[in-house]
């Protein structure tokens, strides 16, 4: 592959299971700094996500993006917690992981936000600290068996969302408005009037069921 | 209410929140989300729930006040009396 070539814009993400503990395989990925940033991690699940986590975002920025060589990617977190590789501004990478399953996204179409959670996960917060009053109006229309997935497929968008947003102008929860945007399941979201979120315009969060997990892939 | 009710306060919050591990024994002054294994998910169910229990309104913005045990009881006792805040 002729390394100057521009590739086409695209979007992908990736996941990867946590199980116990990382393998050399995932340790292999890791730089001489990640390795020791790993080895001081005391908590053991934590540490494990962290390895699978750098590993698979690694990989997934390979596949995206072939040309790049695999050893040199430099992985920085910002203080805002979101990751960037250094030297490719036109980059943008998300990474989410929850107890036994690590997603990965990577993108050259906009700034993208990815999030994962257990669709058997049960204690969302109170709806008034998330919500938006629209959303809880909705809320109430929801048949009652479907409510958990209903809360849970709009917490994960949200969490993508805000993941994409401008790290200088935070956007709360209750500011992010979720919507089906009518074309089969995506979902998309607009500022509340008046709120914080007047500074997003329109991000697209695309819905999906992974082996018992929900993951939301955010693009602005 | 003291800072030493606060500190309560919040530690037993959070061994609700997580009862797999001992918030007595982190670090005060180290990131929760790291010290107990948090998510935004647990954060957001700790600020509610110590919201709920001392009847004030805490403000999204001001969650990252929250995230060490110092910072949190710093934050909270701000909140109860202002001068201290």
């Amino acid at each position: 592959m002729n390394a100057t070539r521009c590739p086409p814009d695209r979007l992908i993400w990736r996941t990867c299971p946590i199980l116990g503990e990382p393998s050399s395989v995932d340790e292999a990925w890791l730089t001489g700094p990640e390795r020791r940033r790993a080895d001081a991690i005391a908590h053991p699940a934590r540490k494990t996500r962290f390895v699978v986590g750098r590993a698979l975002l690694r990989r997934t920025i390979l596949e995206l993006r072939p040309d790049l060589e695999g050893s040199a990617l430099a992985l920085t977190i910002a203080s805002s917690g979101r990751p960037h590789l250094s030297g490719h501004p036109e980059l943008s990478i998300s990474i989410s992981h929850t107890r036994g399953l690590a997603v990965a996204a990577a993108s050259t179409l906009g700034t993208v936000g990815i999030d994962v959670e257990p669709r058997s996960r049960n204690d969302l917060p109170p709806v008034h600290a998330w919500l938006t009053d629209d959303e809880q109006r909705r809320l109430l229309a929801q048949p009652v068996p479907a409510v958990p997935s209903w809360l849970l497929n709009l917490w994960v968008a949200k969490e993508a969302v805000m993941k994409t947003s401008d790290p200088g102008h935070p956007i709360a929860r209750v500011d992010l408005e979720v919507r089906d945007d009518g074309r089969g399941g995506g979902c998309a979201i607009v500022p509340r009037a008046g709120g914080g979120g007047s500074r997003l315009t329109m991000v697209r969060v695309r819905l999906a069921v992974v082996d018992g997990f929900v993951v939301a892939i955010a693009t602005s | 209410v003291t800072t030493d009710d606060l500190r309560d306060l919040v530690i037993e919050v959070l061994s609700g929140i997580a009862p797999e591990t001992d918030p007595s024994s982190v670090d005060p002054t180290e990131d929760l989300r790291d010290e107990l294994d948090l998510d935004s998910m647990d954060e957001l169910n700790l600020i509610t729930r110590v919201s709920e229990r001392l009847g004030i309104d805490i403000p999204e913005r001001d969650y990252r006040r929250m995230r060490t045990l110092d910072g949190a009881v710093d934050y909270l006792a701000g909140r109860l009396d202002p001068r201290l805040g």
